[in-house]
């Protein structure tokens, strides 16, 4: 009885001078690992427009100031509603976890409520003789999510630039999404909307369309349906949005 | 048991130097005939996994380094006091505890490469080669050896782990570190390089280490027997 007492004491003591050492850590870099993710969030936004620059994107400090210069961020509603701050977000649902700001809405969250009061972020990069409005566009891959930052044109339907992100796809194939800059250079120029519908699309037999055709990478045709799966949902949450503006 | 003999005399042995042979031995011996890669074949799973590319795999092997090293350090030192029927969990405390800290500064000091590792770091708990040092070596060590020979074995671990992320890069997608280095030497020849795809699946990563075993074995007869 009493070498099992031991034992208890002796792990007791040791969880604790452990987790006290990882509480103290925690407290002091997880700030530091929140501002990173931030960061790399907004440069992911920034770096869709094509007129910003690398150098606007040196640090964490570089593009934090980027994006509140530049950056004026709404979110809206699939029905079209338009919320001017993230109070008006969060005040308008009370039961979600409400936001600081924002680049903070998680579409991940957002996936799991019904889709009338999912809000979803348009971040326009406001400049003299046409905004540019980067949405956001979730999906899934071959392994995990995938997501897409795209830059649009003031006509709100022709693309300037596109980020695509993901979870765990596999390197050298579908991770080429992110990493080849040639596919995403395909992009560029590209038309989303063919009348009312989403005609974005990668393909897999050639492009028959100059116009909203994408080549496909070849070995990741898994990740390349799910990206087009994901442009037709996530483009057509924005829809009714795009056309109040226009 | 041979091992067992052989580790408790490394610790009845007055050790006064603080690199004398014997710990000179601790790191070199894992690099070559006692690595725990290509010799013990120990955590060849996130060997396949984080290969692909040099840069994760340097950040990688810098973070099992520390990990075997100061987990090594840490229960030596508590060796006499741990409890024998509940060491492997006190063990585990130590190495997850350990895990977390690689996680939290990476989070924090290095994002790109915490991103593209994601799940890894976590795994490096289930690495074979952290716990089996403990159990092996630094259960029955002084602090200064064990701390050593957690070095010694990170670092045996980590360097064939970069030179396999360098050949499957190179091959994979010309590159090193991103830098290219394929094409602009096929250029001299008026050729490109069409990247081999197979070299960045994980499949690619065991013909790798299978080479490399040969040829570590071909070259050194020591390595013929021990196995």
């Amino acid at each position: 009885m009493k070498k099992e007492q031991n034992i208890y004491l002796y792990v007791v003591q040791l969880t604790i001078v452990i987790a006290a050492v990882l509480a103290g850590l925690y407290n002091v870099l997880d700030p530091i690992y929140k501002q990173n993710r931030n960061a790399a969030k907004k440069e992911a936004i920034l770096k869709c427009v094509p007129i910003v620059k690398e150098a606007q994107l040196a640090s964490v400090a570089d593009v934090d100031a980027t994006f509140k210069t530049n950056i004026e961020a709404i979110a809206i509603k699939p029905d079209g509603t338009i919320f001017k701050t993230i109070e008006e977000v969060n005040a308008a649902r009370p039961s979600m976890q409400p936001y600081e700001s924002f680049s903070n809405i998680d579409l991940g969250l957002e996936e799991k409520i019904d889709e009338k009061d999912r809000v979803y972020p348009v971040y326009i990069y406001k400049q003299e003789g046409g905004n540019y409005y980067v949405v956001t566009v979730r999906g899934n891959g071959l392994w995990d999510k995938i997501w897409a930052f795209v830059a649009l044109e003031a006509d709100l339907n022709t693309i300037a630039g596109i980020d695509f992100g993901h979870v765990g796809e596999t390197p050298g194939l579908g991770a080429e999404i992110k990493d080849s800059k040639s596919f995403k250079d395909q992009f560029i120029g590209l038309k989303v909307f063919k009348g009312d519908n989403v005609a974005l699309t990668i393909q897999k037999k050639g492009i028959k369309d100059k116009d909203h055709d994408v080549a496909v990478i070849s070995g990741a045709t898994v990740t390349c349906n799910g990206a087009n799966d994901m442009f037709r949902s996530g483009f057509n949450h924005y829809k009714a949005y795009f056309s109040k503006v226009n | 048991m041979a091992e067992d003999v052989k580790n408790i005399a490394v610790e009845e042995k007055e050790a006064t130097i603080a690199f004398g042979a014997k710990e000179r031995k601790l790191i070199t011996d894992p690099l070559h005939l006692n690595n725990p890669l290509t010799v013990q074949v120990l955590g060849i799973c996130s060997a396949m996994a984080v290969t692909s590319q040099v840069y994760p795999s340097l950040i990688m092997a810098v973070a099992v380094v520390f990990v075997t090293a100061f987990s090594s350090l840490i229960i030596s030192l508590l060796r006499n006091s741990v409890p024998s029927s509940i060491r492997m969990i006190v063990q585990l405390l130590v190495i997850a505890a350990l895990v977390q800290v690689v996680s939290l500064v990476l989070g924090a000091f290095a994002y790109s490469a915490y991103e593209s590792l994601a799940v890894f770091i976590g795994l490096i708990i289930t690495n074979c080669i952290v716990m089996g040092r403990l159990e092996a070596f630094a259960m029955a060590n002084r602090p200064w050896q064990s701390f050593l020979d957690g070095v010694g074995n990170g670092l045996g671990y980590g360097f064939i782990l970069v030179a396999m992320a360098v050949i499957r890069e190179l091959f994979g997608k010309g590159t090193i570190m991103g830098l290219e280095i394929l094409n602009p030497i096929f250029g001299l020849f008026g050729a490109t390089y069409t990247p081999n795809n197979l070299m960045v699946l994980p499949a690619a990563s065991l013909f790798v280490i299978g080479l490399m075993i040969w040829v570590q074995r071909g070259l050194d007869d020591r390595l013929v027997d021990i196995s």
